[in-house]
């Protein structure tokens, strides 16, 4: 197994402490970092997301492989240049107007970052200009919002009814999701993606980001991300 | 009033499995170890306390069950903001683990509280002469606004530091709101929560209370349990084990609808798929995606009743019936899918009497690789009591009429699955690698060892003997050799194509000398089954279909019925005109007008239209791509071209009575071939016949077997290529 594999397979086995290791080890033996960071750690993050998805881990599994990509990554950017590309692309995240829950917004956070994701996270109670002026200010590529209340739903809408008021809602990728959202939801506020877990949203992110970008995803998925 | 002491307890497996990480979990240890560094940390923050009040449903939050004035009590409690801050902090910091598990902590808190204060509740509910009746559940029962009213109920003066959101959402994040339906009676508390009236599926805590199910079948009033989290499919497969699951649960088949008469089963994704609004509203659900929510009344069992079988051997004229032979005997073509039988008078060949039944095995799934799996995970004796049952039934059904009439033997033609399953074989090597099957030679026991008691009752002679036919390999069985026995390919100089297309495309290209037979994964698209509007050969099934370059479309159905649904033969002909008329490109793509709906083909006396859809089209090309490969491959292997085929013999129930020419015109076969087809109808049962009678068969059948020779399509190296060509929709 080359040493490229083994930093992707220890990723998915959260081994925190081979990940730095044989990230370390790589660096020292001459590899672009660039490409460590793709076809190691990335690469390793997105095919535990296929196996999130085929019920073949679960959300411990998950959660202990981004602490491992935290430590990967934590190495790793010291030593990227500035062409290197260490983000796919940036991401303002929040909990709506009116809705103070955010574990799982937590939970998208984390999975965003171990997908490759610069994240701005604004907490919750989020309202519109705050999503707005955030996204403008970090040039944003992705505007994502988590709903946990049936209530507090329609503030998704308000915020997409105010991108086209200032005339920017093509400017942004639009994804929503909580647990009372759905896909029938998403198309009536007219979002752009909607998706049902932290998982999804980081694998359909990449792939949003990546077609707008015109560019390939690195790794060639199970669960039908488009290379 | 406000709750004192709410000292929960906390188990540690508790929070472990609200993350899914169960004992079994690889990770359990390591996340226990976790959990113990923070939990007294945690523990210590969590600011419990929560009060409650009795109260009326104000005006703006009222359904039309809870009307406005109803009597409730509110309960709201909280852990304090204490834990959320602390929480925020393993985020902020990166921790996910730490974070997820204090998150984790803190609601398990929440929950076991209810046990503290439940007393109280009760304790107040007592005093004021009522009792409980249901917890109902916020926003399916009552809308999110419910928490405000709570909030005012109890009161602010209770609730120190508590703030709610315009969202109607508590400040701190950790609190709860319950609510009570109150009764009359006063010794009714029915506090606890139904994890069925709950959507939260895949709740880690999730455990499920049973619930009757009331189920009109065939005229009969039936009531069942539905328990656990099963689906009403399982409880119908429950009570009875027969009952059809096409396409093995996977909810597209279509094949499994009920319709609900009373109580709530929320439509599945699959249900939205497969029926309209208004059919849903109407109460039809996919049984095999509906999980009921409480008691249901429900109708099953609007299937397949009165499946068509072929029973008609065009090649029977062959027989060689010996004016010695005395007696009766029976004849069986053991399918897959249906059983056919035919009771015949072994002097003259003369078919006395022909039943047939659908093959109650389909519980478990239509296709041969489905039952394998069933019988290699304990279900081999129960599909052996399924296929005994059916058999004893049919030969009983067969002498019934029959005064005095008793049969000496039984010739059996069934595919090797088929027949181990009726022997009790395990089939564990019959679904993967070697593919060997147990025993592939004739087959001979008395009625007692071959059909089990089951039979002894049904109207054989106690010495009957009765005869399995031999097969070739797992997958080339003996409803082919049955076939080829039937069509004398041991006399044929001639090389000659023999097709049987169900469920198995099973093909077989040779002659006397050497004959090459094979069997390819069709799926069920050929019988109806993974199509949208698809259904077997029954009355009604459109079997002819005729679009004119207007768009104007005619179809005829089987009996002349009005239309129920679309079965293979109907499948191919509408693919065919589509194509020949525009509204289908080479590639099987639908015209974009009808790619979302699906092209109307014809209404059900209902009005309910009978729609083709791309997905159908697709099933289609994966059926028919699979059967042209297996063709084009057994003509490479035999080494020679589509003319040196000098006759093609196409079997069994789909291709009889279908337009050959527009066969052709989907590529499902080489259009040079079309002048040599001749359909002969079911040569399984007709083989099982000469078999019965002709003395000369055994020995026949002998020497077709000692020059067939198997042909795996998957190790093939050209397979894929061939298989991905024929997919297209070319002559």
């Amino acid at each position: 197994m080359s040493l490229i594999q083994e930093i992707s397979e220890n990723i998915q086995l959260g081994k925190a402490k081979n990940v730095r290791h044989l990230v370390s080890r790589a660096l020292e033996e001459g590899i672009e970092p660039q490409r460590i960071l793709n076809e190691g750690l990335l690469t390793g993050m997105l095919a535990l997301g296929d196996k999130f998805k085929m019920d073949e881990v679960f959300v411990p599994e998950v959660l202990v492989a981004s602490r491992a990509m935290n430590v990967g990554l934590t190495i790793l950017e010291k030593h990227l240049v500035d062409e290197d590309e260490p983000f796919v692309g940036k991401v303002v995240l929040g909990t709506v107007r009116g809705d103070w829950h955010d574990i799982g917004k937590h939970m998208v956070s984390m999975m965003l970052r171990s997908v490759g994701f610069e994240v701005t996270d604004i907490g919750y109670d989020a309202d519109a200009e705050l999503f707005l002026d955030t996204a403008e200010e970090i040039h944003a590529d992705i505007i994502c919002m988590s709903a946990l209340l049936t209530t507090t739903m329609p503030s998704m809408g308000e915020v997409i009814q105010a991108m086209e008021k200032r005339g920017i809602r093509n400017k942004y990728i639009v994804m929503i999701g909580g647990a009372p959202v759905n896909d029938q939801f998403a198309r009536e506020i007219e979002a752009d993606i909607y998706t049902s877990d932290a998982v999804s949203c980081a694998q359909a992110a990449r792939k949003a980001v990546l077609e707008k970008k015109g560019k390939h995803e690195i790794h060639e998925s199970a669960s039908g991300i488009v290379k | 009033m406000k709750f004192t002491s709410l000292q929960a307890e906390l188990s540690n497996e508790k929070i472990l499995k609200k993350l899914n990480c169960t004992m079994e979990s690889p990770l359990h240890d390591e996340f226990l170890e976790e959990l113990l560094e923070i939990k007294d940390k945690a523990r210590g923050l969590l600011r419990p306390y929560g009060a409650m009040a009795f109260g009326t449903i104000p005006k703006q939050i009222a359904t039309e069950e809870y009307p406005e004035g109803t009597r409730v009590a509110y309960v709201i409690t909280t852990v304090g903001d204490g834990i959320s801050k602390y929480i925020e902090e393993y985020f902020n910091e990166g921790d996910y683990v730490k974070g997820m598990l204090a998150d984790a902590l803190a609601d398990i808190y929440l929950f076991e509280m209810e046990k503290c204060w439940g007393h109280a509740l009760m304790e107040e509910c007592r005093k004021a002469g009522c009792g409980i009746s249901r917890r109902l559940e916020i926003p399916q029962d009552l809308p999110m606004e419910t928490q405000r009213a709570a909030f005012e109920a109890i009161g602010e003066q209770e609730l120190t530091d508590m703030r709610l959101s315009e969202g109607f959402m508590f400040y701190p994040v950790k609190s709860i709101c319950h609510v009570f339906l109150l009764s009359k009676e006063a010794e009714q508390f029915e506090i606890d929560h139904n994890c069925r009236t709950c959507h939260n599926r895949s709740c880690n805590m999730r455990q499920i209370q049973p619930v009757t199910l009331k189920v009109h079948r065939k005229g009969s009033l039936f009531v069942l349990e539905n328990i656990g989290d099963e689906t009403i499919l399982d409880t119908l497969q429950r009570e009875w084990p027969d009952y059809s699951a096409v396409c093995g649960k996977r909810g597209t088949c279509g094949k499994c609808r009920v319709r609900i008469l009373h109580g709530q089963v929320l439509p599945s994704p699959e249900d939205r798929d497969c029926f309209t609004e208004e059919e849903l509203n109407a109460g039809w659900r996919l049984s095999c995606k509906a999980y009921p929510l409480t008691g249901c009344e429900l109708e099953a069992s609007f299937g397949e009743e009165g499946f068509a079988v072929l029973t008609t051997g065009e090649k029977t004229e062959r027989l060689g019936a010996s004016a010695d032979a005395k007696g009766y005997g029976i004849a069986v073509d053991m399918g897959t899918t249906t059983l056919a039988a035919q009771l015949i008078e072994l002097s003259s060949g003369r078919v006395l009497e022909t039943a047939v039944s659908v093959n109650h095995q389909r519980s478990f799934g239509a296709d041969v690789i489905s039952r394998i799996q069933a019988s290699n995970t304990g279900k081999k004796e129960e599909l052996r009591r399924l296929i005994r049952e059916d058999l004893a039934q049919l030969i009983e059904r067969l002498l019934a009429q029959q005064e005095g009439i008793r049969a000496k033997a039984v010739c059996i033609a069934g595919n090797t699955t088929m027949g181990h399953l009726l022997m009790g074989y395990s089939c564990e090597t019959l679904g993967r690698l070697p593919f060997a099957p147990v025993n592939i030679e004739e087959i001979a026991g008395s009625v007692r060892e071959i059909l089990g008691k089951e039979a002894e009752q049904a109207g054989l002679l106690e010495e009957a003997e009765v005869r399995l036919l031999p097969g070739i390999s797992a997958f080339v069985g003996a409803d082919i050799t049955a076939g080829l026995l039937t069509c004398g390919f041991d006399k044929r100089e001639e090389v000659s194509l023999f097709l049987d297309l169900g469920t198995n495309g099973e093909m077989a290209l040779g002659n006397k000398e050497r004959i090459y037979a094979t069997s390819t994964a069709a799926g069920p698209a050929f019988e109806g089954g993974n199509i949208h509007c698809g259904c077997g050969s029954i009355p009604g099934a459109i079997c002819h279909v005729r679009i004119e370059a207007d768009g104007n479309i005619s179809t005829e159905t089987i009996d002349g019925k009005p239309p129920v649904g679309l079965c293979g033969t109907g499948l191919v002909e509408a693919a065919a005109e589509l194509l020949r008329n525009g509204f289908l490109d080479e590639t099987g793509r639908l015209d974009k007008a009808y790619a979302k709906e699906g092209f109307p083909l014809a209404r059900t006396e209902e009005g309910e239209l009978l729609l083709l859809t791309q997905k159908d089209i697709r099933e289609l090309q994966l059926a028919k791509a699979a059967v042209r490969a297996g063709i084009t491959i057994l003509t490479h292997k035999y080494g020679i071209c589509w003319e040196d085929i000098r006759h093609v013999f196409l079997a069994g129930g789909f291709g009889y009575g279908m337009d050959l020419k527009k066969a052709a015109r989907i590529g499902l076969l080489p259009g040079v071939l079309l002048d040599r087809v001749e359909v002969v109808g079911n040569t399984a049962l007709s083989g099982a016949k000469l078999y019965l009678m002709d003395p000369e068969a055994v020995r026949r059948l002998g020497a077709i077997r000692r020059v067939s020779r198997e042909t795996a399509l998957a190790r093939e190296p050209e397979f894929q290529d061939c298989y991905v060509d024929a997919m297209y929709f070319e002559e």
